[in-house]
This record gives structure tokens, C-alpha cells and sequence, in this order.
């Protein structure tokens, strides 16, 4: 088992008078290569349960493991945790600082104590990962526009070359164009790299299309883990009710099936949402002919 | 009444080639209406926006506001008072420590008496459903309920036109709904005219009309039902089309023709395909 | 790693006690008698007439001496070390000999004298800082200052700076907790390393902190223009400050036992 979090508790401001219960016995496991959707509302706690899963919070009860390692315990390297996991924060932006990219990217891998020759090779590397041309070495990264500022910060996580790769939110703010950019190179890095995804959004659509297992959490619980189609399909109401809603595509056969129509549930595409109408008609059809 | 004729605008940056932000933009905004920009990063809608309220001039052309000119020195705090705006991000717009002042900062600046101000800070926050928030510190609020303040902000000025600047585009799903239906409330209810800045297609179905901005230029100007119906050209405008929207033309091509190709909701498509399935 | 969640700023303990609803200004002045007077004093009697007028006021404030105490704990070995210094430091009449130290009379004295001046300077301004908003406090100075308008002293502009200081202290302090996890999750560290490579390692914070606050205050800029603002002039107030009739009688009283104590002692 590559991750493993056993009864995790995490309370902020602890015995104090604001304090607040951010995740409420939270379990969970990981397998190497799995692509991962978490969902939630904001302040459900998806932020502060992924900050869990590189050492940068310590769960308050607990246990994290990192193949087979407990993190929380004394003398544990971090650093080494927190190169496995790579953990890209929203608006990750906000965090570039070099002259150029080359060093922004070679931020992480000088940290390692890498010789030159192999920062040089890893910057490139990822360079590539996020789709961006060799020139851009040289420029500024407050030169680039949002979209493109935003894969540099990834790359800059990528260039630790971690095995599993967490998102928050990597798409908030920008126009559809780079937002299917960014999806795109993600979905790349985890088929092309066996990189493991865990992606938080609040992208139904995107994210029913994109992940093979998904996590919902509410109120520092993880209500649901499944496929997709699973949670789309069996949880719907659940769904509804917490206020997360379902993709355009999956609501409106989920009404359909309310209104007594024997109709497939937890349709997640357009596409699947067209083949299943027209399939229905040639078989109503079919059987008028009858 | 906004009026724009001839609108261009480039940004001349040292070192660089000018940016031609804004190409010939002539523009009409009638009051009452519900007025929504839409276009990609790059399309000049913000600059578009700017121009309306005087922060930035044309490089050519002319912008009237209840036929003020922009350019007309003498009229610009006449015209911020009368053209209200929300910006993007709600932390970089609140300037007061708790709700209520941030409201009134406003009406400070157009040297309301206090109590004036009292009534209309009450009213404002009554609008945007905040009357329990009012002595919050804003850093306590969810992202809806500070543009939500942000909104009331500006209303209290009570201009006749409020324009938002992509006000949803920082926020998750619950604070986009509050949003909207704030602003769907003072055009309905409140009579107050709405310029609504987005890239996001779905948020484009509440206007009465529809202005889509590529590259600088006006490429669609009409009803949200027929701007839909335009995919091709919206997706080549690097837009997003809604599933539902989608998911209506691709049936409506395949021989469904009770299917309209503009269904914007999906309560419109489940009662339209009640008749097939 | 929550560095900054344990700290409260301004550390306003709202409440609806006869000092809470002072006014400001009054509020201000009379910490500011106090604190003249408490420089001003070299009698023992002095300082504990003056002590007794600060606890009082604590105690009609209805706050917990706890917090009143807790502003005191970051600075107590800065007042313990300024009362040893004076206790060996100063010349004079032996009592006292361990060693090669020495305590003097005067030095004994003069240590206590210090320690009690610190002492009560620090009731004095948490009693201001506890029961009154930052708000309310910024708007007391502001009001305080712009009587000192005819030698141009910019009132409205410093008032408005500390409304905005206070505004973004809180969204600031989020912003580089958030920035330095960040920077730790791309391998940086700020922990070990000796002085130079650790003033080094912050340059990943400071950079991006400034960078995301100059974008904050030219975006605050466009959107204070929008709103109308242009300086104070023509600006009216939404707090509004009274002088009531209470007002006026502490800072009689206030002022009275000043100039008492300051001429006696």
C-alpha cells in the first residue's frame, strides 16, 4: 500500500475558544498509479487533508503512512516524504520567485544536492511534462500569462520527481482554454509517467470525465469513495442534498429516471448521454414496429 | 444609457509591440438591462469594462454615460457615482475592517450625510442578504459573502449601472450561485442596469443579451438562446459550451428536431426528452 | 506548522462596560496623561495611586486579568533585566554584597522605580488596546490628529494607512503561512543552516509576498478610485464619535488626578 491514513483527526486551534474540527476520522488508502478525484465544499477540509499527506500537518489523532512508513513519528525524514508526494497548492502561481524559469525549476532538484548536469536534464525534462518550449528557459516567469505561470509551478514540483502528484484546485480562475490545457497535461503525466494524481476540484463535469476513482468529503468526513459512475449513480440524492450537485449530462437523466422513464443512470458524458438517448428511441421504435 | 462609438484601445509597453486591446467597439447599453461580456483571457473585456467607468480612456473613439463623456474631466466622480464597479477579486476590493464600514466607504467619499448613509448601508446589506454579517471582519467570510459586500459597496452609491468584472471567477460553485442570484435580484427587482463580465458560458443564461469579445473585436451581439446556437463559432472563440447545451445540438443534428438546439437549462432538456424516451 | 493562527491581533475584547464605551479620543488622551505622568513621578506614592487608578480601570472593564496579563508575559524579562541592570548599576549607599555585585539604596530604588513605570505603562496601554476596537481607535486618531490640521499634519491619509494596515494584516499573515508551505513542498527549508543561508532561504517568501502584495494594493488603488475616493477632502464619517456627558467627567477626573499626582509626587 502506497498511502495509508488510519482514524485521522485534525483540529485547528486546539483547546482553544475558535476552535474547529477540520477532518473527523478520516481513513484512506492510495494504490501506486490510481487517478484520483476529491470533491467537497469549501472548508469540508480537502485542503487540510491533503496537507496531511506530505507532513506539512500533523494529524491531532492518528496515524499517515507513506509505504508502509509512519510520518508522524520522530526523526522521520520529511524532506524525502514531501519529495515522493509533490504537492501543488492553488494559485501556485503566487509562489514563483526566480530570475527565470531554469531556476525556478531547478529550485527544487538544487535542494537534493543534484550535480548541474542533472538539474539541467530534469528542468528539461519537465519542460516537456507540462508542454513548454526549451526557449522559455531564459524568461521571466511574472513575463507568462496565468495558464502558462501556473504549469511552470507545476513543473516545479514535477522537477522533485515525485511518484504521486497533488493538485488543489489546478484550474480555479483560469478561461476554459487553459483549463483544458492544464487537465490535459495532467491526465498526460499520470498515463505517460505512471505518475499517481490526487486532483481536488470543484469541476463536476471535468472531473466525472477524468478520474477512475473519486472521494467526496463534507464536513471533515470523506462521505463517498468510488468510480464515478458508481457515486454518480447509487449517491445522487446524497449528492444533491449536500449541495454538490451532479454534471449537467448525469442530472438530467437522474431527472428523467425520477419521472418514472427506465432510462441508465450515472451517464457522466455528453457522448455516453447521446448514444444512450438515441439507443432508447431505436428501441422504442423497435418495438412499435412490433 | 451607455453609449460607445469607435472604441480602441492599445497599451503601449516599453521595449514591447503595443497591444490592441480594443478594435472599433461600438456599443449600445440600454437601462434595465442585463448586459453580459463574455470572451477568453486576451478578448478585452476587463479593458472594455474600464472604459465604461473612466479608469482607463480610449486611445480613440468615445464613451458616453448619460451622455457624459469619459474623456471629459469635469464628469469623471459624476460618472463613477452613476457606473458602480465589482471586481474580480474579493479580498483586494474590501477596504474597511468590518462589513458595514466597507459599505459606507463609498458614500464617505461622496460625502453622504450620516444619516443617509445609516439608511442606505441597511438597505444595501438588506439586498445582498448580509444584515447579520454587518459587523464581521471581512477576512471571516466565505469568497461569495465578500463580493457579496463588495456588491453592497457599490449599491449603496445607488448607480444606475453596475458593472462586474468577472466577480465568479475566484469562487467555488455555492459562492457563484449566491453571486448571480444577488445580481439577477438588483436587475429584476432593483431596476439596475447590469454589465456582467465572465468566461464562463453557463453564467450567460440569466442575461437578456449576449456580447461576445474575441480578440478585441465584437464577434456576437444577441439573445443568450441565439448566441447557443452558434457552437462552432463560440468553441473557435475558445469558449466552453455547457454539457446540456452540447448534448441538445448534437441531438438535434442527429435528427431530433423537438430537441432546440438552445437549451440552455436542464430542466428544458429533461421536458424535451420526455417526449422521445 | 501553524504559525500564525496563535496569534491575536489587536487583541480587542469587545464588551459593554462603562470603558468600552468611552470615547476614543478620551480614551487616548487619558492613557497618554498617564503615561506622561508616570515619567514624570519619582515618589512611591506616585507610582501605587497610579497603579491603583490602571487596575480599577481593568476592573470596571469586566476583562479577565488573563488577558491582561498576557501582553505582559512577552515583555516581563525585558522589565525584569532594565530592574537588574539598575540594581547593580547604580552607585550609592551599600546595603547589600554578594561577591563582586553590590546593591545599592539608590540602585534598589531605582530598579523598582523602572520595573513599576514599565509595569504600569503596559497595564495602561493594553486597558486602551483591550476594550477598544482597532476602529474605534484609528478613528479616535484620526480625529486627535486633524486638530493639528494647521501645520498640515496629514490625518485622514495616516488614519486611512492604519485602516488598511489592519484590513490586510490578517489576509497577509494567511497568505505567507500559505506561501511558506508552499515553498517547503518544493523542497525548501527553513529550518536548518546557520544565519547567512537561513536569511537566504527566505528570499522564497519574501519575493512572492511582495510581489503579491504590490498586485493587492495597485488592484485596492483602482478599486477605492472607482468607489470615488480622492483624499479627505469633502469626506464625511460613517462612525460617528460623541463626546458625552460621562466622557467630559473622566477625563476631568482623569486629567485632575494627573496634574495631583504629577505636582505631589
Amino acid at each position: 500500500m502506497f498511502i495509508r491514513l488510519e482514524n485521522v483527526n485534525y483540529t485547528y486551534n486546539l483547546n482553544m475558544p475558535f476552535e474547529t474540527v477540520a477532518l473527523n476520522n478520516i481513513n484512506l488508502e492510495i494504490e501506486k498509479g490510481e487517478f484520483i478525484g476529491l470533491i467537497g465544499h469549501t472548508g469540508c477540509g480537502k485542503t487540510t487533508l491533503i496537507q496531511h499527506l506530505n507532513g506539512l500537518l500533523t494529524p491531532t489523532s492518528g496515524k499517515v503512512y507513506i509505504e508502509g512508513i509512519d510520518i508522524c513519528q520522530k526523526g522521520v525524514n520529511l524532506k524525502l516524504i514531501r519529495q515522493k508526494i509533490g504537492l501543488v497548492f492553488q494559485y501556485p502561481e503566487n509562489q514563483l520567485f526566480e530570475e527565470n524559469i531554469f531556476e525556478e525549476i531547478a529550485f527544487g532538484p538544487r535542494k537534493l544536492g543534484l550535480t548541474e548536469e542533472e538539474i539541467k536534464k530534469r528542468v528539461y525534462e519537465v519542460l516537456e511534462m507540462v508542454d513548454l518550449d526549451v526557449s522559455y528557459t531564459e524568461r521571466s516567469p511574472f513575463s507568462l500569462s496565468g495558464g502558462e505561470m501556473r504549469r511552470i509551478a507545476i513543473a516545479s514540483i514535477l522537477s522533485l520527481k515525485p511518484q504521486m502528484l497533488v493538485l488543489d484546485e489546478p484550474t480555479a480562475n483560469l478561461d476554459p482554454q487553459g483549463r483544458s490545457k492544464i487537465l490535459s497535461e495532467i491526465k498526460n503525466i499520470h498515463d505517460h509517467y505512471g505518475i499517481t494524481i490526487l486532483l481536488v476540484s470543484h469541476n463536476m463535469e471535468k472531473i466525472a470525465e477524468m478520474v477512475e476513482r473519486l472521494l467526496v468529503m463534507n464536513k471533515g468526513k470523506i462521505i463517498l469513495d468510488g468510480s464515478p459512475r458508481e457515486i454518480f449513480s447509487r449517491h445522487a440524492e446524497q449528492l444533491i442534498d449536500i449541495g454538490l450537485g451532479l454534471p449537467q449530462v448525469t442530472q438530467c437523466f437522474y431527472e428523467l429516471k425520477k419521472r418514472g422513464k427506465s432510462i441508465k443512470e450515472g451517464v457522466l458524458t455528453v457522448e455516453e448521454a447521446e448514444r444512450e438517448v438515441l439507443k432508447k428511441i431505436k428501441a422504442l421504435a423497435n418495438n412499435l414496429q412490433k | 444609457m451607455i453609449k460607445i462609438k469607435n472604441l480602441s484601445h492599445i497599451y503601449n509597453i516599453p521595449r514591447r509591440d503595443p497591444i490592441i486591446a480594443l478594435k472599433e467597439i461600438n456599443l449600445e447599453i440600454e437601462r434595465g438591462e442585463f448586459l453580459t461580456i463574455i470572451g477568453s483571457n486576451g478578448s478585452g473585456k476587463s479593458t472594455l469594462a474600464r472604459h465604461i467607468n473612466g479608469l482607463l480612456l480610449p486611445t480613440s473613439g468615445d464613451v458616453w454615460v448619460k451622455g457624459m463623456n469619459t474623456k471629459d474631466r469635469e464628469c469623471l466622480w459624476k460618472i463613477r457615482q452613476e457606473v458602480g464597479m465589482v471586481f474580480q477579486n474579493p479580498d483586494n476590493q474590501i477596504v474597511a475592517t468590518t462589513v458595514e464600514d466597507d459599505i459606507a466607504f463609498g458614500l464617505e467619499n461622496m460625502g453622504i450625510d450620516r444619516e443617509n448613509m445609516l439608511e442606505r448601508v441597511n438597505w444595501a446589506l438588506q439586498v445582498v442578504g448580509l444584515e447579520e454579517y454587518r459587523r464581521f471582519e471581512p477576512h471571516l467570510l466565505s469568497g461569495g459573502q465578500k463580493q457579496r459586500v463588495a456588491i453592497a459597496g457599490v449599491i449603496a452609491m445607488h448607480p444606475s449601472f453596475l458593472i462586474l468584472d468577472e466577480p465568479t471567477a475566484m469562487l467555488d460553485p455555492r459562492g457563484r450561485k449566491e453571486v448571480i442570484e444577488v445580481i439577477k435580484k438588483l436587475n429584476q427587482e432593483e431596476g439596475i442596469t447590469v454589465i456582467f463580465i465572465t468566461h464562463l458560458m453557463e453564467e450567460v443564461i440569466e442575461s437578456n443579451r449576449v456580447v461576445v469579445l474575441n480578440k478585441g473585436e465584437i464577434a456576437l451581439n444577441g439573445k443568450p438562446k441565439d448566441i447557443f446556437l452558434k457552437v462552432d463559432a463560440l468553441r473557435s472563440f475558445a469558449l466552453d459550451i455547457p454539457q446540456i447545451t452540447e448534448l441538445a445540438f448534437r441531438l438535434n443534428h442527429k435528427g431530433l428536431k423537438n430537441i432546440s438546439p438552445s437549451t440552455l437549462k436542464v430542466e428544458e432538456m429533461v421536458e424535451q426528452l420526455c417526449l422521445y424516451v | 506548522m501553524n504559525i500564525f493562527r496563535n496569534i491575536s491581533f489587536g487583541q480587542y475584547i469587545p464588551g459593554n462596560s462603562l470603558i468600552h464605551n468611552f470615547d476614543p479620543r478620551v480614551k487616548i488622551l487619558g492613557c497618554l496623561l498617564i503615561i506622561i505622568n508616570l515619567f514624570l513621578i519619582s515618589q512611591f506614592w506616585g507610582f501605587l495611586i497610579l497603579g491603583v487608578m490602571v487596575w480599577s480601570g481593568i476592573i470596571i472593564s469586566k476583562i479577565h486579568p488573563r488577558f491582561v496579563f498576557r501582553g505582559l508575559r512577552t515583555i516581563i524579562y525585558l522589565i525584569l533585566f532594565t530592574m537588574l541592570l539598575h540594581l547593580f548599576m547604580t552607585e550609592g549607599e551599600v546595603i547589600f554584597r554578594i561577591w563582586i555585585f553590590k546593591i545599592t539604596k539608590e540602585g534598589l530604588i531605582n530598579g523598582l522605580f523602572i520595573a513599576s513605570r514599565l509595569f504600569i505603562l503596559i497595564l495602561t496601554t493594553s486597558l486602551l488596546t483591550l476594550t477598544t476596537s482597532p476602529i474605534s481607535l484609528t478613528d479616535g486618531i484620526e480625529r486627535l490628529l486633524s486638530y493639528f490640521k494647521f501645520i498640515k499634519l496629514p490625518a485622514h491619509e495616516i488614519a486611512m494607512m492604519m485602516t488598511i494596515a489592519l484590513r490586510f494584516i490578517p489576509t497577509l499573515l494567511e497568505e505567507t503561512e500559505k506561501i511558506m508551505k508552499a515553498q517547503i513542498s518544493r523542497g525548501a527549508d527553513f529550518e536548518s543552516g546557520n544565519i547567512v543561508n537561513r536569511t537566504k532561504n527566505l528570499i522564497p517568501i519574501l519575493v512572492p509576498l511582495f510581489v503579491n502584495a504590490f498586485r493587492r494594493a495597485d488592484e485596492l488603488a483602482i478599486a477605492m478610485e472607482a468607489k470615488g475616493y480622492r483624499g479627505g477632502e469633502g469626506r464625511t464619517h460613517y462612525r460617528e464619535l460623541q463626546i458625552h456627558r460621562k466622557d467630559i467627567l473622566f477625563f476631568t477626573i482623569i486629567t485632575a488626578l494627573a496634574i495631583i499626582v504629577g505636582i505631589l509626587f
